[in-house]
């Protein structure tokens, strides 16, 4: 690839000050996931002993919680420095490409932030489990690394996470209003589609017999996770042109 | 190294700033860029490094289009805008991460006018006043090694003592491939640091002319030295003697005062125009 658009070296450094400029958000960011799935243990705390086994023997629930929406923010809140006069003048003269700034927050957002909350919440849940043990003999079992079950929350995650980056890119003023409206647009139209989809599935028929034009709607419905990465990839481009849109 | 044609801009639903700028500057100089409130100077710098983009008309600088904003280009650019960022980084952090995008940094440089304002690079930006943050980015502008650096109002916030370090500074650490702008409408701080003076008013460039063509044309003369006002070509009542520019006869010496110059320019600048060959 072209020098100019993208250099190792460049991309790099520009990886490394990007992590370095956002430590904060991310521990602040990973603080509020946690934050929640306090929250979630002492409502917990106060129902019957069955649901507390249930609930604090695995990490399901509060895992995904409180990932999506610490992840969610943290995304939402990515081109900060586009929020002023001084911090877009700053970004816009640094000298690396756009793709190379683009990939430098899609990097972030996507793959460092993740892996920054595993490691927080696997922290936090032997810290939990400490505590728990301590005063009641209550067990909340540290976080596995195992995470091939949560392949499909994972997925969910990063397709939400493309609308949120695209909202990112897109506004300055009130953002994280304007972002979560936008994210529940999306969702509303998604619903749609679906509505539609399961209203012309007729579950009656077998597969042979699906007239074509159901095809669309009964591959819809059976493979729904797998249409999220092809549009998950359009919200990328999306909110990498308009990230090159800023900066004309 | 900066090639302005037939420039026009103008903000959206706004009239027009620049119709048809011309400019051409050469490596090797100190220009100072002159102009009142609201003159344009912000927005022309903008055009240059690439920030705004021209509605029509050619802008070249380093032979690229700023436009364009290639790292390369980036990379032999320093900017420093009049309000600056906050950042909650130490100095010599943001340096270690910084100056990897500018391939000619010099640190031994950035130490040395550090050293020189007085400012310890350990300490967070965060803490520092205005003024200290004003001398911190000029040591890293100064440092980068950039072919072209663009100062706006640098001297805004610095102290006395720190204009006359920023001034030193930047004429040790010209070179022959260098251009600095510096856009101000703080005359008095550029005195004996420019080599070429531009004014721009209601976004047209009225003046520019080297220093030593301004030395060569205008005497700048008390006005008892030169009593006869017909051949004032502008001049300032004082509370003794009052200032005054002259068309030179060659016969005084006289030191150019950027301040007066810069008023009769604003006031009467049919009197000053340029020629073409200047």
């Amino acid at each position: 690839m072209n020098n100019s658009t993208i250099s190792l070296q460049r991309l790099s450094s520009l990886v490394k000050l990007t992590l370095h400029l956002n430590l904060k958000r991310m521990l602040y960011t990973a603080c509020i996931g946690l934050g929640f799935a306090i929250l979630f243990i002492v409502i917990y705390w106060n129902m019957d002993v069955y649901y507390n086994d249930m609930v604090f023997s695995r990490h399901e629930y509060l895992f995904v919680l409180s990932l999506y929406i610490s992840g969610f923010i943290f995304t939402g809140s990515c081109f900060i420095r586009f929020r002023s006069k001084q911090g877009t003048i700053d970004y816009l003269m640094l000298p690396a490409s756009n793709t190379e700034k683009f990939i430098s927050e899609f990097l972030l957002a996507t793959l460092v932030y993740p892996l920054f909350f595993l490691l927080s919440y696997w922290l936090f849940s032997v810290i939990v489990n400490g505590v728990l043990n301590n005063i009641s003999q209550a067990f909340f079992m540290p976080f596995s690394f195992n995470i091939a079950p949560y392949g499909l929350d994972f997925m969910v995650y990063f397709f939400i996470q493309t609308i949120f980056l695209f909202g990112a890119a897109c506004f300055q003023k009130i953002p994280l209003m304007k972002i979560v409206l936008w994210a529940l647009l999306v969702a509303a139209i998604i619903a749609l589609l679906f509505y539609t989809a399961w209203l012309n599935f007729d579950y009656s028929k077998g597969t042979d017999e699906l007239a074509m034009n159901k095809i669309f709607y009964s591959s819809l419905v059976y493979n729904w996770h797998f249409l999220t990465i092809p549009v998950g990839l359009v919200f990328w481009l999306l909110a990498f042109l308009k990230l090159k849109e800023k900066e004309a | 190294m900066i090639s302005v044609k037939n420039l026009s801009f103008h903000y959206a639903k706004k009239k027009e700033l620049f119709h048809e700028l011309n400019l051409e500057l050469g490596q090797g100089n100190i220009v100072g860029l002159l102009g009142k409130n609201g003159a344009g100077k912000t927005s022309l710098i903008k055009i240059l490094t690439g920030l705004l983009y021209p509605k029509a008309g050619e802008c070249q600088m380093l032979g690229e289009t700023p436009s364009k904003r290639s790292p390369q280009f980036l990379g032999n650019v320093y900017f420093l805008p009049e309000e600056i960022e906050e950042s909650n980084l130490r100095m010599d952090k943001h340096v270690a991460l910084y100056a990897p995008f500018y391939p000619k940094f010099d640190h031994e440089a950035f130490a040395s006018n550090m050293t020189s304002f007085g400012i310890d690079p350990s300490e967070n930006l965060k803490n520092l006043s205005y003024g200290q943050k004003k001398q911190f980015y000029i040591s890293f502008g100064l440092a980068s090694g950039c072919s072209l650096l663009v100062f706006d109002e640098p001297t805004n916030g610095l102290d006395i003592p720190s204009k006359s370090v920023f001034r030193k500074l930047v004429a040790s650490s010209m070179t022959d491939d260098k251009l600095i702008l510096i856009s101000t409408h703080q005359v008095r701080d550029l005195g004996n640091l420019i080599d070429r003076v531009l004014v721009l008013n209601n976004g047209a460039i009225i003046f520019n002319k080297s220093t030593e063509d301004i030395s060569n044309q205008y005497d700048f003369v008390s006005t008892d030295t030169v009593p006869d006002s017909t051949q004032w070509l502008y001049h300032e009542r004082g509370l003794g003697n009052g200032k005054a520019i002259v068309q030179s006869q060659g016969n005084l010496e006289s030191k150019i005062d950027l301040e007066l110059l810069f008023s009769g320019i604003v006031a009467h600048p049919e009197k000053f125009k340029t020629t073409a060959h200047e």
